[in-house]
């Protein structure tokens, strides 16, 4: 257990610094966001109002009160978001590949440990873990700090403040913000699935080299045909005979079960078959 | 422990962050106001089991809400389970008592039929290859035995189904060991037809497709005749009468709200029996027209918007007779209003013999239930939104369904 901590902290700082400039680069565009879009909306208002003589209230009416809505689905928020997540997903591979790289592999070492090999397994896909859940607080801060600032630029009268919840609902943040807590542990208990499932497809390709991105490849659709599998079934073979519920029992098992399959394939390949 | 601090401070920001936001929002923290009725006067019980649905908007955003018993209820809107698990609440009965009959099947009233032996259901099934030639077109018929457990099930193509593009199931009932189904079938130069296929339980057939109804006027300068059978669609239970509605509408631009509105030009009213398989039309000429028509039990309530009233004829189908006609006050959307909340239509419905107005009102909404047997009031109370978050004029409430839990 120690050891696994020790690792998991290991592999956290050696990508803290980098993390830390995704986080500064996402606040400063969210920033940016919020202030390009309160202002610009302020700045219709005034040219409406003033250059139009229209009354406040009828321009609510014609071009709707400011909410968040508007900072959450401009640009400027969108890309800070999809950066935030392209980089991890970047960092799934590398986070296996920077172990290999230079001339005194790494890898080496840490194999080396006086610990089962899984540690490293599970303490990458911690950190991993950590990462995007840092991420996700992080949106949540910023949510609170960047109405703060929309409350300084809109006056009261032009905004509907509504909580943060309504603005996660009903687009791409609801894939990062799930609805209830139950959603939350669903999504991100698939997301967890998908990570271990990728870093198994990893090891193929680490232990079999050339050979392996083809096992790997391979690996990979076995599990994800086989998480669908009772849909797949469901729909094609038995035309719709299970009800909803019955279905996503049978789904939670199926991800449960391609969980276990690739910590333990991913176990036996970092045991006996991994090339350094 | 010091080696640690950088992971540690991020691990216990993000589980407090995560976990307040979900512990919180869990706390009614939701944007849709609770409702309430307040009684005003009359009996607290007709709001038993009773569900008032609406919709709460508020800019681009729609809420559905639920009235039970007077209160919001407490939905879970957020979670998918809540969506895999909901269940029409017509079918939880059966989802119990008989799960299997319910597989592959579409879970919607009108394909259902349910009495205390026999619980029946009809499917319309039509597939197409990709080459658009038509591999399948039939009735799915399956009855289930509620005491033997046994179940009747069998295909029937539809006769002539390459004239219709599409068959609406309304009504299914079982009559003496056949299964009679209503449907509305649209054909491709946009007439409609209303159709009662009656199918032999023995014999595993189709015994006569009669046409009760027929809609052929199209469209033409934004005047079009709807067609409507109205008969209590969300219930299972064995009903022995349909209602039928043609109404010629003509769609209208309104000068002063630069809205389009509808008038009624002309309406027929009919009345089918299921088992003597006859169509009745119910000559009320001499009311003017129908703005919308219910069935209850053997009762026709015909109904019409008259300024601030609203006219409610009774007629017995059994003994052809009207009855004396009901008045409710039912002030009419006022068109030069400036607040957009008094702008909604008022919302009626009949139910089980008994009339729901919901009425916007200065601070809230009205809602009146009348007893269409006597004309008197049952209950009058106000439906006000209690917490509410947002003191706009962009917020909008809408009631859509009134219906009896069951």
């Amino acid at each position: 257990m120690n050891r696994y901590l020790k690792l998991v902290n290991f592999e956290f700082n050696r990508f803290f610094k980098l993390y830390i400039v995704l986080v500064i680069v996402t606040i400063i565009m969210q920033f940016f966001a919020v202030i390009l879009e309160s202002r610009g909306y302020m700045r219709e208002a005034k040219n409406v109002i003033y250059g139009d003589m229209m009354s406040k209230a009828d321009f609510i009416k014609n071009y709707e009160a400011f909410t968040m809505q508007r900072v959450v689905q401009s640009n400027w928020f969108y890309w800070s978001i999809a950066l935030c997540v392209v980089v991890l997903l970047i960092y799934v591979f590398f986070i296996w590949y920077r172990d290999w790289l230079g001339k005194n592999s790494f890898i080496y070492r840490l194999l080396m440990l006086p610990t089962a090999r899984l540690n490293l397994y599970f303490a990458k896909a911690t950190a991993i873990l950590i990462f995007v859940f840092g991420l996700v607080a992080l949106q949540l801060l910023l949510f609170l700090i960047e109405m703060q600032i929309m409350k300084w630029i809109v006056p009261a009268e032009f905004r509907v403040d509504l909580p943060i919840k309504e603005y996660t609902d009903f687009n791409y943040l609801s894939v990062i913000l799930p609805g209830s807590l139950i959603d939350f542990l669903l999504f991100y208990g698939m997301g967890i699935v998908a990570v271990c499932v990728t870093f198994t497809a990893i090891l193929f390709e680490r232990c079999y080299r050339l050979k392996g991105i083809i096992f790997g490849i391979s690996y990979g659709l076995v599990s994800v045909g086989f998480f669908l599998m009772p849909l797949l079934i469901d729909t094609f073979v038995l035309n719709y005979y299970f009800f909803p519920v019955e279905l996503f029992v049978m789904e939670v098992i199926a991800g449960i079960i391609v969980l276990i399959g690739a910590v333990w394939i991913g176990n036996y390949l970092l045991k006996y078959k991994i090339r350094v | 422990m010091k080696k640690y601090w950088k992971i540690i401070v991020v691990l216990i920001i993000t589980v407090i962050t995560v976990g307040t936001y979900y512990i919180r929002s869990s706390f009614a923290s939701r944007t849709v106001p609770e409702f309430e009725v307040k009684k005003i006067s009359g009996d607290e019980k007709e709001l038993q089991d009773l569900v008032i649905h609406g919709d709460y908007n508020v800019n681009d955003i729609l809420y559905s809400f639920k009235i039970l018993n007077g209160k919001t209820m407490n939905i879970n809107y957020d979670s998918i389970i809540s969506e895999i698990v909901e269940l029409p609440s017509q079918f939880e009965k059966i989802m119990k008592e008989h799960k299997n009959f319910l597989r592959q099947k579409v879970l919607n009233p009108g394909n259902f039929y349910e009495d205390k032996a026999w619980l029946a259901y009809a499917e319309y099934e039509i597939e197409n290859t990709f080459s658009g030639m038509t591999n399948k077109n039939e009735f799915l018929i399956e009855v289930l035995d509620k005491k033997t457990n046994e179940t009747v099930a069998f295909e029937v193509a539809i006769p002539d189904g390459e004239n219709y593009y599409t068959i609406n199931i309304n009504d299914v009932q079982l009559l003496n060991g056949k299964v009679k189904v209503l449907t509305n079938n649209f054909s491709e130069d946009s007439s409609e037809e209303a159709h009662l296929y009656v199918f032999d339980l023995k014999e595993k057939k189709l015994i006569r497709d009669d046409v009760i109804l027929k809609n052929s006027e199209g469209v033409e300068n934004g005047n079009w005749t709807s067609f409507s059978i109205n008969n209590d669609s969300l219930s299972l239970k064995p009903s022995e009468y349909a209602l039928f509605l043609l109404q010629r509408v003509q769609e209208e631009m309104n000068e002063n709200t630069k809205e389009v509105e509808e008038k009624i030009l002309a309406s027929e009213c009919y009345v089918y029996n299921f088992e003597k398989e006859v169509l009745e039309k119910i000559n009320h000429e001499e009311l003017g027209m129908v703005e919308a028509a219910s069935l209850h039990n053997s009762t026709v309530f015909l109904q019409n918007q008259i300024d601030n009233r609203l006219e409610v004829v009774p007629y017995d189908i059994e003994t052809g007779t009207w009855r004396e006609k009901i008045l409710f006050n039912v002030p009419q959307t006022s068109e030069n209003t400036d607040n957009d909340d008094l702008h909604a239509e008022p919302f009626i419905t009949v139910l089980n013999g008994k009339i729901y107005i919901i009425n916007a009102i200065d601070d809230g909404y009205s809602l009146f239930i009348g007893d269409l047997s006597t004309g008197q009031s049952l209950y009058e109370g106000k439906i006000v939104a209690k917490h509410k978050k947002i003191n706009q004029y962009n917020d909008k409430t809408y009631f859509k369904l009134i219906e009896p839990k069951s």
